[in-house]
């Protein structure tokens, strides 16, 4: 099966992501397994650190480029680019293109990286359908960060693994789809409001009283788990990988 | 005139740039002429959703259905041309409760009858638009502007022959549309939902839309 | 006004906030767009026809003139605020009327004509329900299509009960009944009526104006001078294209499939004919709008029909309402053009106050790329502050350098359980973060390691 023609491959680049590496870095070994799981090779270049969106869309993109320029040296194959997030995906398909115009000596490379990235349920819908070792029913809530709603369509590749999933119940959330209030500088710069919309996500979310909250997104869940603490609330969202591996390679959960 | 010139000569300096480089109308597909029961049937139904009351009458009893309907709704002086058929054939009725009006000069010396004492205007339509439930009211010399505007309750004849199926057809079948004074396009009473949303009928034009449709 | 000191944004969420509204408008418009891709075919439609009309706009807006001007209709062109103010004056005065009604216009409000006319003795009398609403209060519309959305019946209860010295009512007929009552005077005797320009087809001369009150047709029918205003980027290709905007125009603003009344005006009153203005003047306003015309992926807010779902669908807006933005157009539209209208440095909170989220785009019905638009001019801010250029370099040194990254980052993994955990704005409404124990650079390491060691 392909989406987004993507096919199965025996070797693929895992991109973590800076959120990813510093925060759900267990998300990142739950990914590998996972993929490992296929007989595929996973190769995590060493050198990887930021896809410059943070500064990409604070208005600084000059310093974007500067850092989204060292992050072309990292696939030097033609594999597909597993990205552990859709907003990071986002970054590559869509903005690298902005920040390396045609003029650029980087352009083609830029190009050969928005065409190889791929963010992780878009590749993990490609591949044969995956089995889930637990069986005992689940209920869990999807949060697609909004860049992964418009540019990746994450939510359609995530419904696409979960449905062969009877035993995981779907939750949907009061205006499930709205921003959760990061958006990058937007919640330092605007902390009330920001807050404002968090608290809101996090009354919706907890209102459909699902056992787990789970997203491709990783500064989504930071800024969402960051309310649920404060609101005392039980659930704690994970990136989506965990809860992949936590379903299909139970007895692997000890690293 | 210096502003004029200003203005065009920065907007020659610019140039617009689009990245669509083909109409996409281009790709329409033909659309199937409608049958009159298709139109029909669309325009009651498009009537009734934007709030406008329906009835219908053949041209032989059209006056009667007429002054049947506004002696239900107690509407006692009535705005109707003396120049057109209709307006002659309604004088020619039996009315005990009913007078008609036509003042000669409506926003001039007529302005206070016309904005304080006339219950409902009474207009014939040129045409009406089924998908949307509209009709279409081209004001002339004898059925000025004001007619199914300032009274409280507007009734307009249409003949159900006069139904066209969309607002892109109407347009294209009557390119010389514009070159009257107004072309109106009336769906509905008046209404607005400006206080909490709330849809409230008669803010400023006619609170009642009354359409007679002839069969 | 004082234009020099720039508009600062307060960050504080509407105590009551805007939800029910919002949604309310939201489902409205989603009935009519039950299917996303005919949706997108529609956007693509009238994105066509307004990039079409916008790429020959001089020439076009000659050629609206001309024939405007043959089907006796006056035009005039007003670069700035002010000479609209004084033209818009000008002919009032030629009237010897002290009393002007208007339909509801954006445009007017932009010039901020009420005040320029209440300086000089003339009463701008609003009467589209909304206007009127807020001229009572004393207030700006907050929105570009429902103006007096922030007030709650109880509120337009009140302030007719004070203004107006009627009983008090929280009947929504009876309340309008009350503002019908209160105009019908003002329509009767006015001489003088203004009002807005959806769209201006140049081919035929026709002034095009969508309402659902029919305050807009009398303001336009009643008084012996008629005129109206508008921006010099509603000039449309053909008469023919209207429909096709309408379509899309009145879904996306109320969930109508068409107003209760549009309204095609071609010339003044003709010999013969009983009624309308016997003189109709059309302004056109620039107001910084040629200027905005030379820039280069800016411009495309030019295509904006004035809609207001960007606003509908945001959820900045939603929690802080139209009046938080202090420009005539709020939301995200109001946030894209506000700096053309004003200038940056003027408005340098606005491109700033998003999430980027995008909502915007996907229901702009003319196409707007509003988030890549904001995105610009973020990158031509002025006032970055030397601590953000700063972090900013810092960011990039650590984030091109992979050793000093990596072992950055382990240290600050190591060290973040014991260090205070108060991050300005970020805590005050969060926990601080949970941080992974380790990187994921680590544990690959270690567990690329394993594997090696297992594998021999």
């Amino acid at each position: 099966m392909t989406i987004n023609n993507f096919e199965f491959s025996k070797h693929i680049y895992l991109y973590g992501t800076c959120i990813v590496d510093v925060g759900f870095s267990e998300a990142g070994i739950d990914a590998i397994k996972v993929f490992e799981s296929y007989g595929i090779q996973v190769h995590y270049p060493m050198a990887q650190s930021c896809c410059g969106q943070p500064a990409f869309t604070s208005g600084n993109p000059d310093e974007a480029r500067k850092v989204a320029r060292t992050q072309l040296d990292l696939f030097p194959e033609d594999w597909p680019i597993v990205v552990l997030s859709g907003s990071c995906t986002g970054m590559l398909r869509h903005h690298y293109c902005d920040l390396f115009r045609k003029d650029d000596p980087d352009f083609e490379r830029a190009k050969r990286v928005s065409e190889q990235a791929v963010e992780f349920t878009e590749y993990l819908a490609c591949l044969p359908t995956l089995e889930s070792q637990n069986k005992e029913p689940v209920s869990v809530v999807v949060h697609t960060a909004c860049s992964a709603q418009r540019e990746t369509h994450t939510q359609t590749s995530t419904q696409e693994i979960l449905k062969h999933w009877p035993h995981v119940e779907q939750k949907s959330a009061d205006h499930g789809g709205e921003c959760c209030g990061f958006g990058g500088s937007f919640s330092v710069r605007f902390p009330n409001i920001s807050g404002k919309m968090v608290d809101d996500k996090c009354q919706s979310l907890e209102a459909t009283k699902a056992d787990q909250l789970i997203s491709s997104d990783c500064a989504c869940m930071m800024n969402i788990n960051g309310r649920l603490a404060k609101r005392k609330s039980d659930l704690k969202g994970q990136h989506i990988a965990s809860f992949i591996r936590s379903q299909c390679l139970p007895e692997t959960s000890h690293e | 005139m210096a502003s004029r010139q200003n203005i065009l000569d920065r907007l020659k300096a610019g140039q617009f740039q689009s990245d669509m480089s083909s109409d996409p109308s281009a790709k329409n597909k033909a659309v199937e002429p409608k049958s009159l029961a298709y139109l029909s049937e669309h325009f009651e139904r498009a009537l009734a959703a934007a709030n406008a009351e329906y009835r219908f009458c053949t041209t032989g009893d059209q006056s009667e259905t007429i002054v049947k309907w506004l002696e239900e709704l107690k509407l006692h002086r009535c705005w109707v041309s003396e120049g057109t058929a209709l307006g002659q054939a309604l004088r020619q009725q039996n009315t005990q409760n009913i007078q008609w009006v036509n003042p000669v000069d409506p926003m001039g010396v007529d302005r206070s009858e016309v904005f304080n004492q006339i219950d409902i205007g009474l207009t014939q339509s040129h045409s009406a638009i089924a998908e949307t439930g509209t009709l279409v009211v081209i004001p002339d010399a004898n059925e000025p502007r004001t007619m199914s505007l300032v009274p409280p309750a507007h009734l307009v004849v249409v003949n159900k022959s006069d139904l066209f199926w969309q607002f892109e057809d109407w347009v294209l079948q009557h390119p010389e549309a514009h070159k009257n004074t107004n072309v109106v396009f009336i769906t509905g009473p008046s209404k607005t939902a400006d206080i909490q949303q709330t849809l409230a009928f008669g803010a400023h034009g006619p609170k009642r839309l009354l359409v007679l449709i002839v069969e | 006004m004082n234009d020099t000191q720039p508009i600062r944004m307060i960050d504080q969420p509407h105590k009551i906030g805007f939800r029910p509204a919002m949604d309310y408008l939201i489902d409205k418009r989603a009935i009519q767009f039950p299917d996303s891709q005919e949706f997108k075919t529609l956007t693509q439609k009238v994105k066509w026809i307004k990039h079409q009309s916008l790429m020959k706009l001089p020439e076009l807006l000659e050629q609206a003139e001309s024939q405007l001007q043959a089907n006796g209709i006056q035009v005039h062109w007003a670069e700035t605020t002010l000479e609209a103010q004084q033209i818009i004056h000008g002919i009032i005065k030629d009237q010897d009327a002290d009393l002007l009604v208007k339909g509801k216009s954006m445009v007017s409000e932009e010039i901020h004509l009420n005040q320029y006319l209440q300086d000089k003795n003339i009463d701008a009398l609003e009467t589209d329900m909304g206007e009127f609403i807020v001229q009572l209060a004393g207030e700006a519309p907050s929105h570009i299509i429902m103006p007096a959305i922030h007030k709650s019946k109880q509120d337009i209860a009140e302030l007719f009960q004070q203004k107006l010295g009627v009983d008090y009512t929280e009947d929504v007929d009876e309340l309008i009944h009350i503002g019908r009552t209160e105009l019908r005077g003002a329509f009767e005797k006015a001489r003088v009526g203004l009002s807005g320009v959806n769209f201006i087809a140049a081919d035929t001369g026709t002034l095009c104006l969508i309402e659902n009150e029919g305050n807009g047709r009398l303001s336009t029918t009643a008084p012996d001078v008629h005129v109206a205003i508008t921006g010099i980027e509603k000039v449309i290709t053909h008469l023919s294209d209207i429909p096709t905007l309408i379509r899309s125009l009145t879904r996306s603003a109320t969930g109508q499939p068409i107003t209760t009344y549009v309204n095609w005006i071609s010339s003044p009153r003709k010999p013969g004919e009983k009624d309308g203005p016997k003189a109709v003047h059309l302004v056109l306003l620039d107001n910084g709008r040629s200027e905005l015309y030379q820039k280069e992926q800016q411009q495309l807010s030019l295509a904006c029909i004035r809609c207001g779902a960007c606003m509908n669908h945001c959820p900045v807006y939603t929690r802080i309402g139209g009046l938080a933005y202090q420009t005539t157009y709020p939301g995200p539209i109001g946030k894209v053009l506000s700096p053309h209208l004003k200038s940056l440095p003027a408005t340098p909170d606005h491109p700033k106050i998003s999430a980027l989220c995008g909502a915007c785009n996907t229901v702009c019905p003319a196409g707007i790329p509003l988030t890549d638009l904001l995105l610009d001019h973020r990158n031509s801010a002025t006032d970055t502050s030397v601590i953000e250029s700063m972090v900013w370099k810092f960011w990039s040194v650590l984030n091109r350098s992979p050793r000093i990254y990596n072992g950055l980052m382990s240290w600050v993994l190591r060290l973040y359980p014991i260090l205070p955990k108060f991050m300005g704005g970020w805590t005050k409404h969060r926990k601080a973060p949970d941080l992974s124990s380790k990187t994921l650079h680590d544990r690959v390491r270690h567990y690329q390691a394993q594997q090696d060691r297992s594998s021999k």
